[in-house]
């Protein structure tokens, strides 16, 4: 007899429609399994026969041939454990054909029976619904995590037997999630632990404000370190649509805490420099999200920048552009999402104390080798650049500390709002993502406005790529102060977070 | 047109000993190019070097080469012997026999000096490098240095924004600029001022050119002013020099705890000429070349800015102390209540934005406004990203 269950497949972060076609005949006894599988998929074999055996099913001596369609896309991972060995029941008549229509349903099995948990269940419920299924099994301790959709009937199983149990009548009932409320976030990290660093504090809250990717420069304990930390503290609450994508991200990634909730706090990704760069943007044989899909909606902060890889560097080019990665592979192309903010942080030289002539003593062309390990379209996409001063211990006693993060956050929040209003439906969500095309008509300021740019311009002497991103910084201030038009003193304000540009290092 | 064949010795013979024995013995550039083998093998004394050019680079293409890499960087040849070559150079011991110039010589009757100092030098050095340099030049002096990095390459940029001419002499060949960060300076000197060498185009900067090119530094110049010097720094040579060719030697004093003012205080000791406005130097130079400068008396002393007393009060009114510096031409009325605090806690030491955000209580937006302002009107700079400055010039 012929059955059809149906599944899913992680596919990214999305998940794609399977059909478990199994078929049982007369013919020499064998289990045959087709359909571009992967390794762990031909074992399900063994899992599989194993498990029915253990909860008491008996396999008639008959030909079992298993295919998973669609045919031509490859298949990884051991979520169709479940739907095999189901399907294998409905072809045996064990189970009655009628009840199996429609059934959808994804785990592991172990030899024992047990239904064991698989990563990217949200994704898979998510198509589910999509498809237009009213119920689908998943193991029970991704149950929760599946339950957050809504509009289809999430059912947790623990074991084969219970599943079977499900379609021959006995009533199971629907797992509830519990309602998803934005709890009021401690803030642990708070800027007001901060003593001084007055520039590089209110550089930060601009930088969130406008989802700006910032540069810190300064020598070794200035606090740059300190101060990325508490950067998401000042960020605003997630939205339930921002909250479900990072679920998604992180349910993919399989790194979702055991109990299945949906991730509530902003990320803050700190990967050492010598990291791989399929482990920065993604990568593996079945791609899994890097560390810039796992920061989406929070911080990727790259400490010690230059020593990173230049190939590392260099490969996050299109993601800071385009706020997605494209990974491709030999049997088809994923796209991760990659919306993070970028916090860069390094030292000014190759022994880190420059400008302190007292303590550097690195040559001028050590200083720009340095500085040029990050390449011009790098710093393109950085906006923001400060100099951390080093550490005065004067200061660090005074006992002055300034704003708190909770105060510079609502500011923040506000500032976020107006940007909203702004854009609409235009696709832009921040100031940072406002095209060159498009300045003129979000940036517009009035004339003595821009003559403060230009004079900057001439003195400092930079050019037309660090003038537009002024721009950009010039209309996130504006916001802070919650004002309309971009005034003199935001300008004034602006022209100081001097982004980098090699060719105009006044060194 | 120039000297093709001087132009040729110069090129390959190199050393200055070698060129005048050939010359002593065959006359002329000409005729030491087309002498025969015989000729020149009976001359003693020459070297591997000059026995390898001699018999294997006497051609015709070879001299059709020389003109055209000459041409493409736009430069000229000047043989000793000529009289455009700078009769300055003709007076020192070991005169090159030729040099290669682009842009334009200094006119004979225009007085000349040298800035030199350290390539590392401080902001308080890098100032008073540009005023020296600015003042100098709107009196009518001519600046000359090499174009290194540092005191040499700010002096020759202020000299050039204040409208006045300036030569580079380089240690590599004319079209090479070195170092390389200093390629747009290169551009404008040639263009507005001169540029000198001794070495053939496309000559790289060899460590062991530069102490030889310092001496036709010192040479072309009427005097040298040294502005910051380290202990052992190249810059001394320079001095040394200037003193074998019996040239007037300045230095700038510094303080005694400074390792980039050594140099200078030790020369000072020596018996250069301490100075401290370019006024000092302008006057002696009137005396030289009267008539040929334009100066006005009415210069103000050079600033000096209220020291801070040790209970951290000012000795100065905060009015008193913004009137004191030099170049307040520009009205101070213009400065807003924000901006007059802001200044008046400016020094030549750069200071970072968060310093004076805890000295003038200024909300950090506020102080941005104000030093914004203070920087596009011109009292102060960024001598690096958010390290604020007084700016004298």
């Amino acid at each position: 007899m012929f059955c059809c269950i149906y599944s899913f497949a992680v596919h990214g972060i999305e998940a794609a429609k399977i059909s478990v076609e199994v078929d049982v005949g007369n013919g020499l006894p064998c289990f045959d399994m087709v359909g571009y599988l992967a390794g762990e998929v031909r074992e399900a074999r063994d899992r599989v026969r194993v498990a029915l055996k253990n909860a008491g099913y008996l396999l008639p001596a008959k030909r079992i041939t298993v295919n998973l369609a669609p045919a031509d896309m490859r298949k990884g991972g051991t979520a169709f454990d479940l739907p095999i060995a189901m399907g294998i029941l409905g072809g045996l008549e064990l189970l009655p054909m009628d009840y199996l229509k429609d059934a959808c349903m994804i785990g592991e099995l172990a030899l024992d029976g047990t239904v064991r948990p698989v990563p990217g269940v949200l994704s898979c419920v998510n198509e589910a619904k999509q498809q237009g299924f009213k119920e689908i099994l998943v193991p029970m301790e991704n149950a929760e995590e599946g339950a957050l959709i809504d509009g289809i009937a999430v059912y947790g199983v623990r074991s084969l037997t219970e599943a079977v149990e499900h379609y021959t009548g006995t009533d199971a009932v629907p797992v509830k999630v519990m309602s998803w409320k934005p709890e009021e976030q401690e803030i642990t990290l708070d800027f007001g632990d901060i003593s001084g660093q007055f520039l590089a504090k209110r550089a930060a809250e601009i930088a969130v404000a406008g989802m700006h990717n910032l540069l810190l420069l300064g020598p070794p304990g200035a606090g740059k370190t300190m101060l990325a930390g508490r950067i998401p503290g000042i960020m605003p609450e997630l939205s339930f649509e921002e909250s479900l994508e990072l679920t998604k991200i992180y349910s993919v990634a399989g790194m979702l805490g055991g109990e299945g909730s949906m991730v509530t706090k902003r990320p803050f990704r700190s990967p050492h420099h010598t990291i791989s760069v399929p482990a920065l943007v993604g990568g593996g044989q079945f791609p899994v999200p890097g560390e810039i899909s796992l920061a989406t909606h929070g911080v990727l902060f790259l400490d010690e920048f230059p020593e990173f890889r230049r190939s590392s560097i260099e490969v996050l080019r299109q993601p800071l552009e385009e706020k997605k990665v494209h990974i491709a592979r030999l049997h088809g192309n994923y796209v991760f999402p990659a919306k993070f903010m970028l916090v860069a942080a390094m030292n000014p030289c190759p022994c880190g104390y420059f400008p302190d002539r007292n303590r550097c003593h690195c040559s001028p062309d050590q200083i720009r080798r340095y500085m040029g390990r990050i390449s011009q379209p790098i710093l393109d996409r950085i906006d923001l650049c400060v100099e951390m001063p080093p550490l005065q211990v004067r200061e660090m006693e005074s006992g002055v500390h300034g704003e708190n993060s909770r105060e510079i956050r609502r500011r923040v929040e506000r500032a976020r709002g107006h940007q909203r209003k702004r854009f609409g439906d235009s696709g832009i969500r921040f100031n940072s993502e406002i095209p060159a095309s498009a300045l003129k008509r979000y940036c517009a300021m009035a004339e003595d406005v821009r003559e403060i740019l230009r004079k900057a311009a001439d003195s400092q002497g930079f050019s037309a790529r660090v003038y537009h991103r002024i721009m950009k910084v010039a209309r996130t201030i504006a916001d802070l102060a919650d004002s309309k038009e971009i005034r003199k003193e935001h300008m004034q304000e602006a022209v100081l977070y001097h982004a980098l540009d090699h060719k105009y290092q006044n060194m | 047109m120039g000297n093709i064949y001087g132009q040729w010795m110069c090129t390959h013979l190199g050393s200055g000993g070698q060129i005048a024995k050939l010359l002593r013995v065959l006359g002329t550039p000409e005729a030491v190019f087309r002498c025969s083998d015989k000729q020149w093998r009976s001359i003693e004394g020459l070297s591997e070097e000059t026995r390898r050019v001699m018999s294997e680079l006497r051609q015709e293409r070879i001299l059709r080469e020389e003109e055209r890499k000459l041409a493409r960087v736009g430069g000229r040849f000047l043989w000793w012997e000529e009289d455009s070559f700078p009769k300055k150079l003709r007076n020192i011991g070991d005169m090159p026999f030729g040099i290669f110039v682009q842009g334009k010589l200094s006119e004979e009757n225009r007085p000349c000096i040298a800035i030199v100092g350290t390539r590392r030098c401080s902001n308080y050095g890098a100032e008073m490098a540009r005023v020296f340099a600015a003042e100098l030049s709107r009196a009518g002096v001519g600046i000359i240095s090499g174009l290194a990095a540092g005191i040499d390459s700010i002096a020759q940029g202020a000299c050039l924004e204040a409208g006045g001419y300036t030569l580079g002499v380089l240690g590599s060949g004319i079209g090479v600029p070195y170092p390389k960060e200093n390629w747009e300076l290169y551009q404008k000197v040639k263009e507005c001022g001169g540029i000198l060498s001794e070495y053939s185009p496309g000559t790289a900067g060899l460590r062991h050119h530069f102490p030889m090119r310092n001496r036709l530094i010192s040479g072309l110049a009427d005097g040298i002013l040294v502005v910051e010097a380290r202990a052992k720094s190249g810059t001394l040579i320079t001095v040394d020099r200037a003193l074998e060719q019996g040239k007037d030697v300045y230095a700038l004093p510094g303080r005694v705890t400074d390792g980039n003012s050594v140099g200078c205080n030790h020369l000072i000791k020596q018996g250069a000429r301490l100075v401290t406005e370019p006024k000092e130097i302008i006057e002696e130079l009137m005396y030289r070349y009267p008539g040929q400068m334009y100066y006005e008396e009415e210069s103000e002393q050079l600033a000096f800015l209220p020291e801070r007393n040790s209970t951290g009060g000012c000795n100065e009114k905060m009015e008193d102390s913004i009137s004191l510096v030099k170049n307040l031409r520009k009205s101070k009325l213009g400065l807003a209540t924000d901006e007059k605090i802001v200044y008046s806690l400016m020094r030549l030491d750069p200071k970072h934005f968060d310093s004076l955000v805890w000295e003038s209580n200024l909300s950090p937006q506020a102080l941005a406004v104000a030093l914004t302002n203070l920087e596009s009107g011109g009292w102060i700079r960024q001598p690096t990203p958010n390290y604020y400055a007084v700016r004298m010039e």
